[in-house]
């Protein structure tokens, strides 16, 4: 009966007991996953959800499984998850409400690099920076235009042609005046023919006519010779401008062979025509990053909470001290960087929810191991009231995908994917700005397309050539100024390449295009000389034909129509015998 | 449609009002409000739950004017906030504080935070008053009703009960 009761006691004291225990457990887990998520949110500003924790008491742990990191901006990403976290707490600090992690490991953890770069750019308040405040654009485009016009050519800017123009055009005047003088004279010639046998009829006239023919024909005769002189003159003349042209046609090909004179344009305008909008997302995140940072970790050591009521007075004698902290928390995982998966090992340290209260700077460590090579360092350094961050990150063997440089309206380049090395070493102090970016591509294939300002020259072939022997691309970006309102210089070798096959693609289109107009012109001018030349011989030979024919005949009449002898006493009485009683 | 409303607000004042002794009821409250104007994170406030909890007093009154006055302490907090900064900041209790602070514990107890001890305090200068003000109240109404006994309401309780079940 004793043993009864005593049983019908403790059992049901027992299973109270071990309800309570597992309440407590449970209890415990809650608390504690409330706890590290609100501390998370507090220390980064990023939201944790815990799918389950759990609490060993004896061992002073807290393991959270099924993590979820996500962005605290206006649309909420997902940054990271991760399988597990274990965290091991030193037991005293609980005591004065200081949840102070000794060593942590976070495990499984996957990193999204881009949706969480992307979503602190896309928080709202973020300010947005006018990196390139240069009208680099506008230069590019003047210079462009200036190359275009450069290319412009015209058989007809030649100083043989123009010279050959000049030469027909008189040349035609002249072979019509000829012509006009030859007809002239033809008609004079006819005129006198027609004269004789109109005074065939005539006697009376006809021996006034005759009189004055020989002087005439004479007349007529000389007008003949000096027409031909003068056709043979044009002849001359034809000859000696031909001689001209031909030298003029030498000198044309010395100017075209003269280097094409383009105005110099600054290769850093040109760099960054080219890649500016490809340098702005990069430098927009990194400065995403900085302004996550300086507001999640302000340096003011007044930081109330939302959602707390009042404020905590810090008594005088007490130090202010983090209620959250993470000694050391090992990461383990992998995140895709640069479009490739890597795996990650980390450790991040000294991470409280407030940094202004403790003695050593928040420090993240990431090495990413595989083919893709990437160390990650980042300082947030708020201790005695610092405010310092620096990031520093290498990279080698990353993989750049295709990309799109310039207007296609202009020049655009078309840079296949290529392997780089990346170094990024930024640090803000205060306000002030410092930091490099350089991007080192190998192994650059570029591709080159032209607007329709080019259209008409086969610019982009000639381009291509020229920028085939750049193999490497380097780009290096300096950041100056203050946070605010930061600074940047751009340099890469692309634009100074971008210039030089510019001119050596200009050069060749030119120097192609000019061969083909000075071929064409030389063909016109000798096919216009020869013309000419065909024109004169045609009419000296017409001439020649028509003033000997007309020579002759003239030359016939004034021989046959030659005035009768009249009767004189003296010519009388020279032909009768000496001895005539008349004579 | 309003008479149902009626029945069921009867029948949740009455289900708080069970115990009659108008000291528990008015203790009850007392605590419900002391803990009701209290932000609840801190040591302070979970004592007050125990005590309410612990001692013979109204208790689900006590739970319900703890939610209400919850609801109605942002009112409270600027006074609160003013009279705990005031004593809080009092240069010649630094070194107490400090103490008290830093013994184990002492940041739990959250009375560090001016809310904290500002409505705690305003709480417990104005406890006695409305304890005093509720029990004359309560007392009041329970002599000029004198025929609607405890039990009655019980019984009133569990048939209204079972008709709306």
């Amino acid at each position: 009966m004793m043993r009864g009761s005593r049983w019908q006691t403790w059992l049901p004291r027992l299973l109270f007991l071990g309800v309570a225990l597992l309440a407590i457990q449970l209890a415990l887990g809650l608390v504690a996953r409330s706890v590290v998520v609100r501390s998370t949110q507090t220390a980064t500003g990023m939201t944790l959800d815990a799918q389950y924790s759990k609490v060993e008491i004896r061992a002073g742990r807290v393991i959270l499984g099924n993590l979820q990191f996500a962005s605290t901006a206006d649309v909420p990403s997902s940054v990271a998850t991760a399988e597990v976290c274990e965290l091991e707490l030193e037991k005293q600090p609980l005591l004065h409400k200081q949840f102070i992690v000794r060593r942590g490991q976070l495990d499984g953890l996957q990193l999204d690099l881009p949706n969480s770069l992307a979503a602190q750019t896309a928080k709202k308040g973020t300010v947005t920076v006018d990196w390139f405040r240069d009208d680099a654009d506008q230069v590019a485009a003047a210079w462009f235009s200036q190359v275009a016009q450069r290319l412009q050519q015209d058989a007809a800017q030649f100083d043989s042609m123009k010279q050959t123009e000049a030469f027909l055009a008189s040349w035609t005047g002249q072979c019509t005046d000829i012509d006009t003088r030859g007809h002239e004279l033809d008609q004079l010639a006819t005129e006198i023919l027609d004269s004789v046998a109109a005074n065939q009829a005539n006697p009376l006239r006809k021996v006034t006519f005759l009189a004055e023919l020989p002087q005439r024909v004479a007349e007529l005769q000389k007008k003949f010779a000096d027409l031909r002189d003068r056709i043979d003159q044009q002849g001359d003349q034809l000859e000696q401008r031909r001689r001209n042209i031909v030298a003029a046609r030498r000198r044309d090909v010395e100017l075209v062979n003269k280097p094409i004179a383009l105005d110099p344009v600054s290769a850093d305008d040109l760099t960054a025509y080219l890649l500016r909008n490809e340098a702005v997302n990069p430098l927009d995140q990194l400065n995403a990053i900085l302004q996550w940072a300086r507001t999640t970790w302000p340096n003011s050591s007044v930081r109330p909470a939302s959602g707390t009521r009042g404020e905590d007075v810090l008594f005088a004698g007490c130090e202010a001290q983090p209620n959250f902290l993470i000694r050391s928390l090992n990461l383990q995982g992998t995140a895709r960087v640069a479009n490739q998966p890597v795996e990650l090992r980390g450790v991040l340290t000294n991470l409280s929810n407030s940094p202004v209260n403790h003695s050593e700077p928040i420090r993240l460590r990431l090495l990413a191991c595989g083919p893709l090579p990437v160390e990650l360092q980042a300082t947030v350094d708020r201790t005695r009231g610092a405010l310092h961050d620096s990031l520093l990150i290498d990279a080698d063997g990353v993989l750049l995908p295709a990309l799109k440089l310039g207007q296609p309206e202009q020049i655009a380049l078309a840079v296949q994917p290529s392997i780089a090395s990346l170094s990024i070493s930024m640090s803000a102090d205060g306000d002030k700005l410092t930091g490099e970016i350089q991007v080192v591509q190998h192994d650059v294939h570029l591709a080159s397309s032209t607007g329709n300002e080019f259209s008409k020259f086969a610019l982009s072939p000639a381009l291509d050539d020229s920028l085939g022997k750049l193999n490497s691309l380097a780009t290096r970006i300096s950041l100056s100024g203050t946070i605010q309102e930061p600074k940047c210089a751009l340099w890469s070798n692309l634009g100074s390449a971008v210039v030089e096959a510019m001119q050596r693609a200009a050069e060749r289109v030119r120097s192609e295009r000019t061969r083909e107009l000075l071929a064409e012109a030389a063909r016109q001018e000798d096919e216009q000389l020869a013309s000419a030349e065909r024109h004169l011989n045609e009419r000296q030979a017409h001439w020649n034909t028509r003033f000997a024919s007309l020579s002759k005949q003239l030359q016939t009449v004034a021989t046959a129509e030659r005035p009768s002898d009249r009767l004189s006493p003296s010519r009388v009485g020279r032909r009768l015998p000496g001895n005539s009683l008349v004579r | 449609m309003i008479s149902d409303i009626v029945s069921r607000l009867r029948i949740f004042s009455s289900s708080l009002l069970t115990s009659a002794a108008p000291g528990q009821i008015a203790a009850g409250f007392t605590l419900g409000m002391l803990i009701g104007v209290m932000p609840k994170s801190n040591l302070i406030a979970l004592s007050l739950c125990v005590v309410l909890f612990s001692l013979r007093c109204n208790k689900g009154l006590g739970l319900a004017v703890a939610v209400l006055f919850s609801l109605a302490s942002p009112l409270t907090d600027p006074i609160a906030h003013e009279l705990g900064a005031s004593i809080l900041q009092s240069e010649s209790m630094q070194g107490v504080y400090a103490a008290a602070f830093n013994m184990p514990l002492g940041p739990w107890v959250g009375f560090n935070n001016t809310v904290v001890t500002g409505s705690f305090l305003l709480g417990l200068y104005i406890a006695y008053p409305v304890y005093f003000a509720v029990r004359m109240l309560l007392t009041v109404l329970q002599s000029t009703l004198p025929s609607e006994s405890s039990e009655e309401i019980v019984a009133d309780v569990d048939l209204q009960t079972r008709v709306a079940a």
